[in-house]
């Protein structure tokens, strides 16, 4: 064995200059910088994204170079006959496979994070641990040197079916990258799992393409035994024909002049629905409980104002979002101010950095920690920091804090933390009009409205300025949320709802606080393209859809509506989106039928039992069109003759013909023939 | 068959059928090679030797039909079984940026027996350096490496597919000897495939003969020379219809003069003769040459036995 692992790496090893050209320059790409803060910011994403495409590409170019040389007749024959298994030869390879590639990029990346760990936090807000996507995905993109193998150990005469298994390892990388995605910890596990899953899949099936060498999946065995070449072919061709279907929508809508509608208040300060094109409003209607009193008015080319006094635009932030979606491993830029610049550190502290000016140029200052905000005190050095906050805190102000359990007000000079207002904020948002700032904070169906706490004397007893109970949450799916906002004495809040539904809540002087949802008149609606691009869009997303991939969905709405009681966004009853949904759903079931039409006639092309063909017909109607793709990319063509007895074409492979059962005829003798072995003796091989 | 006699068969087929596409290119060859025999493969180009000694070797799999070596089905070949074949492939593969010794280092590895004195002989009478690389040796050379590489595994049975594929005399006659006396040193089988019928007559005790995928040669020598005849007559017709003569094999005609060769000569085919009007001048046992000539000038045809020149060059 040791011989075989020698005479790999010497051929592997070669190519490894490549592989450190590559890694390198991408790596020195993206490492920032002593001055490039804003770099850092993104740099667990830009190292994983460029990573992923590197290690791609080693991956696949490693396999090939060791893989498809030996699938010539002479060299694999050459390769394989010796004292070691198929299997021994392949662990060998792929041992060789991994120690290289170890070598091409875990080399530089273990480089990179040293670099990382030695910079932080003390002159940038980095850490080794801004690496560890990029370790996982470098992992996960290793699934190309399966691909490879598949590639290379393929004997399909069109390239697509041999590329096919590229289609699932570029799925797999992906997976890799939901590293990168959020704090959203079950669906982060589960597409790991899921990525784990397909690397061993990966595995399997290209150890099975290796042994077998041109050897297909024979139309009479099962796919048991080689499970893992047919799931792969099968996800693989599923993936790879929805691309194909979903690409021309990259060319659609692209001319299309985009109109929505906006929610804003006009010069009088009435709220109104604004008909948006190229951001200037064509169309307004005066927004009331009854629609009937909605007029539309046409205008002429003007653009939306919210800095008129008195009238906000906010965005609510979620707080359970934020904290949800926060990448683990990435800080994240809370405030920037002229020579300041408040960062948030995943490990759950705030990070103050000051502005260190580089010589004459201003704009290449270098940045130095300045102190370290905790949930209990503010200290100098991050080796002395207090305790931790519990879920991310957003910096609003110069000293105010909020999290999910409150706000905070800090003292950088005293060195002191205040929880200034103890309550559950699910979402909050802040709008600063000259010097003073405005802050919103929502809590249940309750706004809040605060004055520039940060220039109040007593801070014990903080009191909003306006509380309004707005009858619903104001946050959307736990997402972030848009509401427009008149100054408290006229108190008017606007919110989205849905496709074309929207929250109104006004409270006048002297009058009631009013409530009502409202939608824009119909003939505003109609001129939207609102509900997304054209029909043919929408016709190539359905017909790209597998019906499986339509029901599971459902599957997780449903569990999401009824068992955690999650709010779906609002389909307008009377839009347009209904009756898309009823086009949309008879459209996936023609598309449904297509497909198992199609995997019945492929299965039945490739020769394959009754039973074989209904459940690849039913496979074809849950899969869609990638399922007949895969039946030609698993089993491999088949060749009929006459039959000497029927005369009906009968299987080439097959011992006995599939119609009359007769035996094949033994070639007809000249009368020359000197046969010692008696043709009748076939039974003497594996006695 | 008996357990005992299946240990006796060194390589076996049955209905070994291949096709590439829908062409047929061996149909039904059934044969086994008793062991501490020498056969050889003969065959024109495309008719299906390589292919055959593929499936045999495990490395294709028959679309119907098998093979096994020593009663293990040829797809089924552990790296045990392996250990005990040698096998040359055809145009002498090797990894030309190695050394020869590097070639020994990697051989002798991944093999469970090595036998490094016999290898540094073999590639001496070859002329080789160890140190040589082996994209800088010639094609003898690298012939001799070869074989060097597969005699020194001490394998029981040997298959070597075309091995004197574009040698020169010398490199030839150096090939021949080592073969030779790896058979001579103990109970070896060999299967060779090639197309130097002097070779073959010299090394092999047995012979497969195929044409157009179809086996009609699985015997000894001596059996097939017994049993064919070529027979010289003059006649000015050309006729076609000497394939009414039981047993023809191939008939030649050069001027007046027809060369037959038959199989199993006897009274019927008299009789068939004198029908035509011919007689016959001379009757002898054929040569190796003769009789392999008549059999591999045969294709496939209406009148595929007839050639008006000799349609195979000479082996020399």
């Amino acid at each position: 064995m040791n011989a075989f692992l020698r005479k790999e790496f010497r051929e592997s090893v070669r190519w490894l200059p490549l592989g450190w050209l590559l890694i390198g320059g991408l790596l020195w790409a993206n490492l920032p910088g002593l001055d490039q803060l804003d770099k850092v910011m993104e740099l667990a994403t830009s190292l994983g994204v460029f990573l992923a495409i590197g290690s791609s590409f080693i991956a696949l170019g490693l396999s090939i170079a060791q893989f498809a040389p030996d699938q010539r007749s002479a060299a694999r024959a050459f390769l394989m006959h010796r004292g070691l298994s198929p299997e021994q030869l392949f662990q060998g390879k792929l041992i060789i496979g991994v120690a290289v590639y170890a070598m091409a990029i875990w080399l530089p990346l273990l480089v990179a994070t040293l670099y990382l760990e030695w910079i932080g936090p003390l002159r940038l807000p980095t850490s080794a641990r801004q690496t560890i996507p990029a370790w996982v995905i470098s992992v996960y993109a290793f699934s190309f040197y399966f691909g490879g193998v598949m590639l290379a150990c393929s004997n399909a005469r069109w390239i697509g079916t041999r590329v096919l298994p590229l289609a699932i390892a570029a799925l797999i990388t992906i997976s890799g990258m939901s590293t990168l995605l959020s704090n959203a910890v079950i669906l982060e596990w589960l597409f790991l799992a899921l990525g784990a899953f397909g690397l061993f899949a990966m595995l399997r099936a290209s150890q099975d393409a290796f042994d077998n060498g041109a050897r297909r999946v024979s139309p009479g065995m099962g796919l048991r035994s080689h499970w893992s070449r047919s799931l792969v072919l099968t996800v693989s061709s599923i993936v790879a024909s929805m691309t194909a279907i979903l690409f021309p929508t990259n060319f659609t809508s692209r001319n299309e002049i985009y109109r929505y509608i906006s929610p804003a208040f006009d010069e009088s300060g009435d709220a109104v629905y604004e008909l948006m094109e190229r951001g200037y409003a064509v169309e307004r209607a005066k927004i009331s409980s009854d629609p009937d009193a909605m007029v539309i008015e046409k205008v002429a080319g003007e653009a939306i104002i919210f800095s008129s006094s008195q009238v906000y635009q906010v965005y609510l932030m979620s707080t359970a979002q934020e904290t949800v979606t926060a990448q683990p491993f990435s800080p994240r830029k809370l405030r920037s101010m002229r020579s300041e610049v408040f960062v948030y550190d995943p490990k759950g502290y705030v990070l103050a950095y000051a502005a260190v000016p580089s010589g004459d140029r201003t704009d290449r200052a270098t940045w130095l920690l300045s102190y370290v905000v905790g949930r209990d005190k503010v200290s100098r050095h991050m080796e002395t920091r207090g305790l931790p906050f519990q879920t991310k805190p957003t910096v609003v102000s110069n000293n105010l804090i909020v999290t999910k359990e409150g706000m905070y007000w800090f003292d950088k000079e005293a060195a002191k933390v205040k929880h200034i207002v103890t309550m559950q904020v699910d979402g909050y948002g802040w709008e600063q009009i000259a010097t003073s700032h405005r802050i919103f904070l929502v809590s249940g169906s309750r706004l809040l409205e605060y004055s520039d706490p940060s220039t109040l004397t007593s801070l014990d007893s903080l009191q909003p300025e306006a509380s309004i109970e707005v009858g619903e949450n104001l946050l959307l799916l736990g997402m972030q949320s848009r509401f427009l906002y008149k100054d408290k004495d006229d108190f008017t809040v606007i919110r989205q709802t849905g496709a074309f539904r929207y929250l109104v809540v006004q409270k006048r002087p002297g009058k009631e606080l009013e409530r009502f949802t409202s939608s824009p008149p119909k003939s505003m609606q109609a001129q939207t393209s609102h509900l997304g691009p054209s029909a043919f869009y929408n016709g190539l997303v359905c017909m790209a859809l597998p019906l499986a991939y339509i029901l599971i969905s459902g599957v997780i709405m449903l569990i999401a509506v009824f068992g955690f009681g999650v709010q779906m966004p609002e389909i307008g009853q009377d839009g347009g989106l209904a009756s898309g949904m009823i086009e949309g759903a008879a459209l996936i079931m023609f598309q449904a039928i297509l497909a198992c039409v199609l995997a019945y006639a492929a299965a039945r092309h490739r020769g394959l039992s009754k039973k074989a063909r209904v459940g690849w017909s039913i496979a074809g109607a849950l899969g869609g069109f990638g399922v007949a793709v895969a039946i030609i990319a698993i089993y491999p063509r088949c060749f009929r003759e006459a039959c000497t007895c029927c005369k009906k074409p009968r299987r080439v492979e097959l011992l006995v013909c599939e119609h009359c059962g007769s035996e094949w005829e033994l070639p007809a003798r000249d009368g020359i023939e000197v046969l010692e072995t008696p043709s009748e003796s076939e039974n003497l091989v594996l006695q | 068959m008996s357990t005992q006699s299946a240990q006796d068969i060194a390589f076996s087929a049955s209905g070994l059928t291949r096709y590439f596409g829908n062409k047929p290119i061996v149909q039904q060859c059934s044969f086994s090679i008793p062991r501490g025999t020498v056969t050889g493969l003969l065959g024109l180009n495309g008719t299906g030797k390589t292919t055959t000694i593929r499936m045999l070797m495990g490395f294709l799999p028959p679309t119907r039909g098998s093979s096994a070596i020593l009663g293990v089905d040829s797809q089924s070949l552990t790296a045990a079984d392996r250990n005990r074949i040698g096998y040359t492939v055809e145009g002498h593969f090797l990894y030309n940026w190695m050394r020869v010794e590097e070639c020994e280092r990697f051989q002798s590895g991944t093999f469970a027996k090595w036998n490094g004195k016999q290898f540094r002989e073999t590639i001496e009478r070859f002329g080789i350096q160890s140190k040589s690389r082996i994209s800088h040796l010639s094609r003898g050379q690298r012939a001799g490496v070869s074989l060097a590489l597969t005699l020194c595994t001490f394998p029981e049975f040997l298959v070597l597919d075309d091995p004197a594929l574009g040698l020169d005399p010398v490199s030839r006659q150096a090939l021949n000897e080592t073969i030779l006396e790896f058979v001579e040193s103990g109970d070896r089988t060999v299967l060779l495939s090639s197309h130097l019928l002097d070779d073959i007559e010299r090394i092999a005790d047995r012979i497969l003969v195929m044409v157009d995928g179809r086996l009609v040669v699985d015997s000894t020598i001596e059996n097939l020379l017994s049993r064919l005849s070529t027979c010289t007559l003059e006649t000015d017709e050309d006729t076609t219809q000497l394939g009414a003569i039981p047993g023809l094999v191939h008939a030649r005609r050069i001027g007046r003069r027809w060369t037959l060769s038959i199989l199993d000569m006897n009274a019927e085919s008299d009789a068939a003769l004198s029908r035509l009007g011919c007689q016959a001048l001379d009757r002898t046992p054929s040569a190796f040459n003769d009789a392999m000539m008549a059999y591999l000038s045969r294709s496939r045809g209406s009148s595929s036995f007839i050639s008006k020149t000799p349609s195979v060059p000479s082996s020399r």
